[in-house]
């Protein structure tokens, strides 16, 4: 009975999706293969295949350009009503809107579709490093500013950057004193920490994670989410635990042309509910290092206007708006 | 004196024409290097704050951890954000590019780098028009080993393009109120440079119509003078022409009038004579008058010719006139018994001259030296031709001129006051060779020689 459902629910869904998921679509990832946009449209990918909704793979084309403003602009300007691509976006993307990197646009230019998955900021230090905790390295950084350099994949307005500013501001000390090192990516910050170079690493638990998996010798401080993650992370207590609300949810996920028309909007919707919906998927996230959260629609909205906003307070608290 | 208003205001229209344009032209060519100079003044000052940014960010950047980092200080950031109004990206690579900080792809210098020399060029990042600063050096300076560093700071255009079109706006604006205040000087420099002509042009056009003095000079510009000095020449001439004519009318019809009551007196004395042989004697003497008054008459009409009419050269063979006027004269000569004559050759004497002036003249001095040489003495004719002069000439034993004539050669009516004749006689001969552009000399007589009056002009 189940199967019949399922077979049936494809058949329909393949006989209406002309324009939608099933045919001809793809995911922009606004970079160069291997980054976070990347694994946005692989996830989708992956499951929507492996749910079934699509029978030839989702295509993934990469525009490396702007952080991404690149693609924007070109989904607003020159194709709002195309219905068969979606666009990898994270909450750097919306970082980026905040502080008017992406030019005129704002974030309710598009029609964010769907988040795929949750990351969250990470403090780390080094795994013999003197501090056992929060409490202990705010007071260290609170000591000696000039003694703990940060250590970071990203440069000044980088999400990294706000959690390590967001970490000074804990400790008070200004961060226009906070000494931060960007490196060529997290994983090169990481080994950095590693040899000693710098001290504190802010970094989103899907690539600390794996460079554990990968025997980076490094010891986990907090978690910057609201409560504490499940599986490996299980360990490792929250910020807010440990009396510092720092917080630093990554939202994942794809946008929309603004003009895509209902009918499709709502075909990509159900289709990648179906797909996460798949036991297959929960595979593919916890591979992905990924937390679960399946948003879409109005909860989806308010929560990316809820960033949003935050993004544009903190980008004026530390004086990178113009 | 329309025309000459005209005239006033082309000179105006002509150099406004000419200096307007020009002024205009020179205004944009001047706008255009300033343009040049803010383009380029505003690249140095925004360049330099480009190197700066480089250099502080080669300072912060370190491969100590095996990897390329570069320390990002807030201040750093700060600076970015001071001294650009548009986007500011970076980028800190190897050369080779497998290994970048910063923003992603920023476009390449179109020269090679040279270590520790920074280029600057513009470019297009991402659709943004931005000026890049590029500089490269080895990666790690203490050994020369290893790969090449590139440090890219870049700008959007932004600011710099509004910092240009700031200078150059209000250098428009400069150079326009600039070319206004010069154009209005110009035209008011102009209308008041030309009043005084306007001044004269009114000055002239109000004058009577035989208001013949000269215009005055006084505080007229000095380029100004030739042109009047010119006018008021003409003016004097003219006013001197018709002095001279108007005495000479005045002197004519007193000259006209006295013959003719003479001749009115001796008709009304023949009607009342009845004797005959006493009438006949008048009738001579009445004819005897009228012959006075014709050679008068003749005598005016040729003075006003010879002033007035255009002087015709032709060929005159001096033997031919000497002996024409002699001619002419032997009467006269005969009843004076006086012995004239020709001191030539017979072969022709060609000379260049108006031969019925010339003759007029011979025969008036000719008629002179008759009336008052020596009674019954000689009166003698020669002519030459001595390059570059040629010459008419009569001696007579006479006493010569007295002074008073000699004085006033050339005036009409002058005469001694033992003459009989009109006075015109000598004038005559002195405007023809003043027409000739020649002259009339009277050699008084010294002993050995007799009184000559030449008439000389020179060959043409």
């Amino acid at each position: 009975m189940p199967i019949k459902r399922f077979i049936l629910l494809l058949t329909l869904s393949a006989a209406l999706a002309q324009a939608g998921p099933a045919k001809n679509a793809r995911c922009i990832a606004p970079a160069k293969p291997g980054g976070g946009f990347d694994l946005t449209c692989q996830l989708l990918r992956d499951s929507l295949q492996a749910s079934g909704v699509t029978r030839s793979p989702l295509s993934i084309t990469y525009q490396p350009g702007g952080i991404g403003a690149l693609t924007f602009k070109n989904v607003v300007t020159q194709n709002p009503a195309d219905g068969t691509t979606v666009v990898a976006f994270s909450s750097g993307s919306l970082l980026n809107l905040a502080q008017g990197r992406f030019g005129p646009y704002t974030a309710a230019n598009v029609r964010w579709l769907y988040s795929v998955g949750m990351d969250y900021g990470v403090i780390a230090v080094r795994q013999n490093a003197p501090y056992k905790n929060l409490a202990q390295l705010v007071a260290a950084l609170n000591e000696a500013p000039q003694n703990m350099i940060f250590g970071a994949g990203g440069s000044i307005g980088s999400q990294d950057w706000f959690k390590a500013a967001l970490l000074a501001r804990a400790a008070g000390i200004s961060h226009k004193t906070m000494r931060f090192v960007a490196f060529e990516g997290g994983g090169e910050a990481l080994s950095a920490l590693s040899g000693g170079h710098v001290q504190v690493l802010a970094g989103d638990a899907a690539e600390v994670g794996q460079q554990v998996d990968q025997g980076a010798k490094v010891r986990i401080l907090a978690v910057l989410a609201d409560t504490r993650l499940p599986g490996r992370w299980s360990q490792v207590p929250t910020a807010k635990e440990q009396g510092y609300d720092i917080r630093w949810p990554i939202l994942r996920g794809v946008y929309l042309g603004p003009d895509v028309n209902e009918g499709e909007r709502k075909e990509w919707g159900e289709a990648l509910s179906r797909a996460t919906a798949n036991p297959k998927f929960e595979q593919l996230l916890t591979r992905a290092g990924l937390q679960k959260t399946a948003l879409t629609g109005a909860a989806l909205e308010q929560l990316i206007q809820h960033q949003t906003k935050e993004y544009q307070q903190l980008a004026q608290d530390f004086g990178l708006l113009r | 004196m329309s025309w000459k208003k005209l005239e006033q205001a082309s000179i105006k229209f002509r150099l406004l024409a000419l200096l307007l344009p020009t002024m205009a032209l020179v205004t944009a060519t001047s706008l255009w290097f300033t343009h040049t100079d803010a383009l380029n003044s505003g690249n140095a000052a925004y360049d330099r704050s480009l190197l700066g940014a480089i250099k502080s960010l080669d300072l912060n950047t370190s491969t100590a951890s095996g990897g390329l980092s570069v320390e990002l200080p807030y201040r750093l950031f700060e600076f970015f954000q001071l001294t650009a109004t548009g986007n500011v990206y970076f980028r800190v690579a190897t050369a080779d590019g497998l290994v970048e900080i910063g923003n992603p792809d920023l476009p390449q210098p179109p020269v090679p780098l040279q270590t520790g020399q920074p280029v600057f060029y513009d470019a297009v990042y991402f659709g943004e028009t931005v000026r890049i600063g590029a500089f490269s050096r080895p990666l790690e300076p203490a050994s020369a080993k290893g790969g090449q560093l590139v440090i890219q700071v870049a700008e959007s255009t932004a600011s710099r393009e509004r910092f240009t079109a700031d200078l150059m706006r209000r250098a428009a604006w400069r150079d326009f109120w600039l070319w206004l205040a010069m154009s209005l000087a110009v035209i008011l420099g102009l209308t008041l440079a030309l009043r005084p002509l306007t001044r004269l042009a009114a000055q002239t056009r109000a004058r009577q119509v035989d208001d013949l003095r000269a215009l005055p000079t006084d505080g007229l510009p000095h380029d100004l003078r030739p042109l009047v000095d010119a006018v008021n020449q003409q003016l004097a001439r003219t006013q001197d022409l018709m002095a001279e004519r108007r005495s000479f009318i005045d002197d004519a019809s007193h000259q006209l009038r006295t013959p003719l009551s003479v001749l009115k007196t001796q008709v009304d004395y023949t009607l009342r004579e009845s004797q005959p042989d006493r009438q006949k004697a008048a009738i001579q003497a009445l004819s005897d008058e009228l012959t006075h008054a014709i050679r008068a008459t003749n005598q005016l009409l040729t003075l006003g010719q010879s002033d007035a009419s255009q002087i015709e050269y032709e060929t005159v063979d001096l033997s031919q006139l000497a002996r024409a006027v002699a001619m002419a004269l032997l009467p006269l000569a005969r009843a004076k018994r006086i012995d004239l004559g020709v001191d030539m050759p017979d072969t022709a004497l060609f000379a260049q001259g108006d031969r019925h002036l010339l003759e007029q003249a011979w025969l008036n001095i000719t008629h002179n030296a008759i009336e008052h040489g020596k009674p019954q003495g000689t009166v003698t004719l020669k002519a030459g031709i001595e390059q570059p002069v040629q010459w008419l000439q009569v001696s007579d034993d006479g006493p010569g001129m007295p002074r008073e004539v000699i004085n006033r050669m050339g005036q009409r009516f002058v005469k001694s006051q033992s003459s009989r004749g009109s006075g015109l006689g000598l004038a005559i001969a002195y405007s023809v060779m003043t027409r000739h552009g020649g002259r009339l000399q009277s050699q008084p007589p010294t002993p050995g020689h007799s009184h000559t009056v030449t008439l000389e002009w020179p060959c043409p």
